[in-house]
């Protein structure tokens, strides 16, 4: 190396030089690699760093004194590897100073690196020992240089900048210049690639012996001390190189500032041998592991590289990096990862049962369910990856939950079968609130998914050539849940829940319109015979329909509603209770049965004459208020409580249920006791008598009579009803005080025996 | 440590000592800057900080030191060579006054940000420090050499104000007579120099 003499060498300089010459030499003798880091801490005692201090300080105070005149004059460096270094000084002995300052550290440092380690390629593995022990001890040395040289950088080196002279430093920057012309150029291909090569060797040894999975089983056979050893030589084998081309990287005109152009050379190829390192591990990983494990260590590793790798090398805060990292890890694997996803699902939608809060499947922390967490989390930054896994998860959700509907097809009834399509569905939206945050994406696929599996699948739909029975099902389970208990029995089902749940159903339901049907038959049965649970529960079901549907869509289940609850205050006479209910005939899904009878007793006027008058006032109520209706009176839903006084002597009277055929027919027993059959036929269709009497036959409250004075024994001797007659037995034994007669009226059995092909 | 509060000798060039409290003496930038790297590191790094850190920057193959630490808990002696006791002293005594005025940010070199920058040109002299400065002209050039010597911005602030306001609004002879300066311009150059300077006059 070419050595600039410096000019004119006062006597003042030489004095001041050799003063504090040794003091720089004991710092800076504190860099060799064998000097412990304490040692560095307190070689700078108080006296020293007072001496030079005061020494370098009187040095710039006396020229300040005495310089007037200055020359500048340009002077070059000539660095190791032939590279020049413009440099312009002024000539004054402060530069000359500060010349021989730099020209010190120059000579430092090429004495620093050990012969051993020049142009030996060998031995050039040691080279990263060499400099994690070294660096760190020279950034403190020339901190402190930096600190005793204070006074010449406050005054000199400012003014020098000031002056327009940018390649001057600060003693600090100076040292670092100096570190990076002599030190980290010359060797900067061999740094990288050792860098490279032990942060490789870094993860290669985390990723073995340190970060686990929970299902991994501790090795104990590992020295654990001798890879914290080793873990803590590599780590700073990577940090300090790395961290030391940031910091030695000071631009010559903004000095402050520095430049990541060392850095930059390192992080380009760090990208594309951390994607390489990647891409061989996760093809060993996946050839020893599970597909699961894979994925859920692929977490660890990102996790690991985001942090640690990133605390060491800075590489990841430039988000290039990451990208490549996945695109190894994830991109590349993604089929696999759908793979696992589905099996997963799979599993654990056959965890899905009827007797358990959805809940517990998804939140019991089952392996199955990481695995889900931990494949959403990988791919969850790339929108194409998280794309097509709704797409999968559409297919997967229809598809496994139609399997699970069938695996218990044969079991289940209906009730079950619904309780089962909710928990699959909550299941669901359980797994995708909690994992996917209900991404927009998954929340439509979910949608058509509960559409496809509700509707189509084998109990609802146990013929695919047929229709689906889903909206009758449905219907029934409204019903039910709408229906009052039988006596001796309790509310089973929560209703506010059950309702909840029907409107779920009810949303992704296909064929509307036939459950709309289906409903309002149910719907009549209830209001008509007063079996429905109660008025606000109906409305209740009905605005929730109304709400996810439209008012059109419930304008006739509303209706029927209405006309039971307007026609209740009609009329009410003093001693007979009379509850007509006078309804629209297009709303309501009457059976043609149920109109043709209305025809056939026409009026009123047939009636007894106890009854005749109730209707003939209502009637004449009725066409008062709506003028122009027209009235038809549907007999055969109607009931009527009888208070019949013909027990033993002693006994209270029996409360009888009756239609009203069968008062009609009570009544005029009342007056004779006897009855000819012919003689009814004359006013009413006889199937319709036959039908009514079949109740008070089986419950032997009449007798009924040949005309050659013996008892029918068979029903199917009524086919000749003309010469029979109707006997009442008085006193009636029954051990029920309250008899419903309605029960047992049967129209096809009349019709049956009418036309003699009924036989016992 | 907050309880007895370290002490530093200070050594004036004439040899004496002076016991000062640590937190007093920190306004020197330059003592400032040497108690702090080279005695508060060694807590920094036991206390907080990931334990990767701490790998980081543990390079020595570590087994035996860690013990000389009690070593460097010794009292502190610092030299002052340039300044004589009796500044020494004056020194103190202000820094004492002033030990609880809020400190301007500083950078390490003195120097400061424009915003403090204005700060320091346009805050008046305080009362007290006008008192202190009412001393000789000698004593006064001795502190205020020895406040840059020791790199205390505030004391050289304040001593530069006073000089200042020594000077302002007097003539150049006044000027000449207050700090004993010797005429040595020729007729020519002071012509050349007013010449120059018209221009101020004029306001």
């Amino acid at each position: 190396m070419s050595t600039t003499e410096l000019t004119e060498e006062s006597e003042l300089l030489r004095d001041t030089w050799n003063f504090v010459e040794p003091s720089i030499k004991e710092l800076l003798d504190n860099v060799n690699m064998n000097t412990p880091m304490s040692h560095v801490d307190q070689n700078c005692n108080p006296a020293l760093y007072m001496k030079v201090y005061t020494c370098i300080y009187n040095f710039c105070v006396q020229l300040s004194r005495n310089s007037s005149n200055r020359e500048i004059e340009t002077m070059n460096i000539v660095n190791k590897d032939g590279k020049q270094d413009k440099l312009i000084y002024d000539t004054s002995d402060t530069s000359n100073l500060y010349m021989k300052l730099a020209r010190y550290i120059i000579d430092f440092l090429d004495g620093l690196i050990p012969e051993s380690l020049i142009d030996n390629n060998d031995k050039k593995t040691d080279f990263l020992n060499f400099y994690k022990k070294t660096f760190p001890k020279y950034v403190k040395v020339i901190s402190t240089l930096d600190k005793i040289f204070d006074y010449m950088n406050r005054f000199w080196i400012e003014s020098q900048r000031s002056n327009g002279n940018p390649n001057v430093f600060k003693v600090y920057q100076l040292g670092l210049n100096c570190w990076r012309h002599i030190i980290y150029t010359p060797n900067q291909d061999l740094i990288v690639k050792m860098t490279i090569d032990s942060c490789n060797e870094y993860r290669q040894l985390q990723l073995e012996h340190v970060i686990k999975l929970e299902e991994d089983v501790s090795d104990s056979d590992v020295d654990k001390n001798a890879i914290r050893k080793q873990a803590k030589d590599l780590v700073q084998r990577i940090y300090w190189p790395i961290n030391s081309s940031l910091m030695i990287c000071i631009g010559p005109s903004e000095y402050m500032k520095s430049t990541d152009e060392l850095y930059n050379r390192f992080r380009t190829v760090f990208e594309i041998e951390t994607q390489k390192f990647y891409k061989e591990y996760s093809k060993d990983l996946l050839s020893s592991k599970s597909l699961n494990y894979f994925v859920k260590f692929v977490l660890k590793i990102r996790e690991f590289e985001e942090t640690t790798i990133n605390e060491l090398t800075k590489a990841y805060n430039y988000g290039s990096l990451s990208s490549s990292l996945d695109e190894v890890l994830v991109i590349d694997n993604f089929e696999r990862f759908l793979t696992s996803f589905g099996d997963s699902y799979h599993a654990l939608i056959q965890k899905v049962d009827i007797k358990e809060q959805a809940s517990t499947v998804v939140m019991n922390n089952s392996n199955e369910y990481n695995t889900l967490v931990s494949i959403w989390d990988s791919i969850k930054l790339h929108p194409q990856l998280v794309h097509k896994l709704s797409e999968y998860f559409g297919v997967y959700c229809t598809k496994y939950c139609c399997e699970r509907i069938m695996n218990s097809v044969g079991y289940i009834d209906f009730k079950d079968y619904i309780t089962l399509l909710i928990q699959l569905y909550e299941f669901n939206k359980l797994l995708l609130e909690d994992i996917m945050n209900l991404q927009a994406a998954f929340a439509k696929v979910f949608d058509n998914s509960c559409r496809n599996f509700f509707n189509h699948n084998s109990f609802a739909q146990p013929d695919p050539k047929e229709m689906s029975h889903q909206p009758e099902i449905l219907a029934k389970h409204a019903d039910t849940i709408l229906k009052k208990p039988t006596k001796n029995q309790s509310y089973t089902y929560d209703f506010y829940k059950e309702k909840d749940n029907i409107v779920i159903l009810f949303q992704y339901l296909d064929d509307k319109d036939t459950f709309e049907h289906e409903y309002r038959k149910l719907f009549t049965k209830r209001l008509i015979h007063g079996t429905t649970r109660g008025e606000s529960y109906e409305v209740s079901l009905i605005s929730s329909f109304q709400g996810t549907n439209s008012l059109e869509y419930t304008g006739k289940i509303s209706k029927m509603l209405q006309d039971i609850t307007s026609s209740r205050e009609l009329l009410e006479t003093k001693d007979v209770k009379f509850e007509p209910s006078v309804v629209a005939k297009a709303m309501w899904p009457f059976t043609e049965d149920q109109q043709l009878e209305n025809e056939t007793m026409d009026g009123v006027l047939c009636l007894p004459d106890e009854m005749k008058t109730i209707f003939q006032t209502f009637e004449h109520v009725y066409q008062e208020q709506h003028q122009g209706r027209v009235l038809n009176w549907l007999w055969s839903l109607s009931k009527t409580e009888l208070e019949a006084n013909i027990s033993k002597p002693g006994r209270p009277p029996f409360r009888f249920i009756l239609s009203i055929y069968q008062t009609m027919i009570l009544m005029n027993l009342q007056k004779t006791n006897t009855l000819k059959l012919s003689d009814l036929a004359q006013n009413f269709q006889m199937k319709f008598i036959i039908a009514h009497l079949i109740p008070f036959y089986s419950k032997k409250l009449i007798t009924l009579i040949k005309e050659d004075g013996s008892t029918v024994k068979s029903i199917a001797e009524l086919k000749n009803y003309s010469e029979v007659t109707i006997k009442l037995n008085v006193p009636y034994k029954a051990l029920n005080q309250s008899i419903n007669f309605t029960i047992g009226i049967n129209m096809g059995l009349a019709e049956s025996i009418l036309n003699g092909e009924y036989h016992d | 440590m907050s309880e007895s509060e370290k002490m530093i000798t200070l050594v004036s060039g004439e040899g004496a000592e002076h016991q000062v409290p640590e937190s007093i003496i920190s306004k020197s930038i330059l003592i400032k800057n040497f108690l702090q790297d080279f005695q508060n590191d060694k807590r920094e790094t036991t206390n907080t900080k990931s334990s990767l850190m701490d790998d980081i920057n543990d390079i020595d193959d570590d087994d035996e030191e860690q013990e000389e630490v009690a070593q460097t808990e010794n009292d502190i002696v610092m030299p002052i060579p340039n300044v004589r006791s009796s500044i020494l002293t004056k020194i103190i005594k202000w820094l004492e006054h002033h030990k609880n005025d809020t400190t301007l940010e500083y950078n390490n070199d003195g120097t400061s940000s424009t915003s403090v920058d204005d700060l320091r040109r346009t805050d008046p002299l305080d009362e007290w420090d006008k008192q202190f400065f009412s001393v000789n002209q000698e004593t006064m050039y001795e502190i205020i050499l020895a406040s840059n010597y020791l790199n205390i911005p505030q004391l050289l602030d304040s001593g530069c104000k006073v000089i200042a306001n020594m000077i302002r609004g007097k003539s150049d002879v006044e000027i000449r007579q207050i700090f004993n300066i010797e005429d040595d311009f020729t007729k020519e150059e002071k012509e050349a120099i007013r010449r120059e300077n018209e221009w101020a006059e004029q306001i």
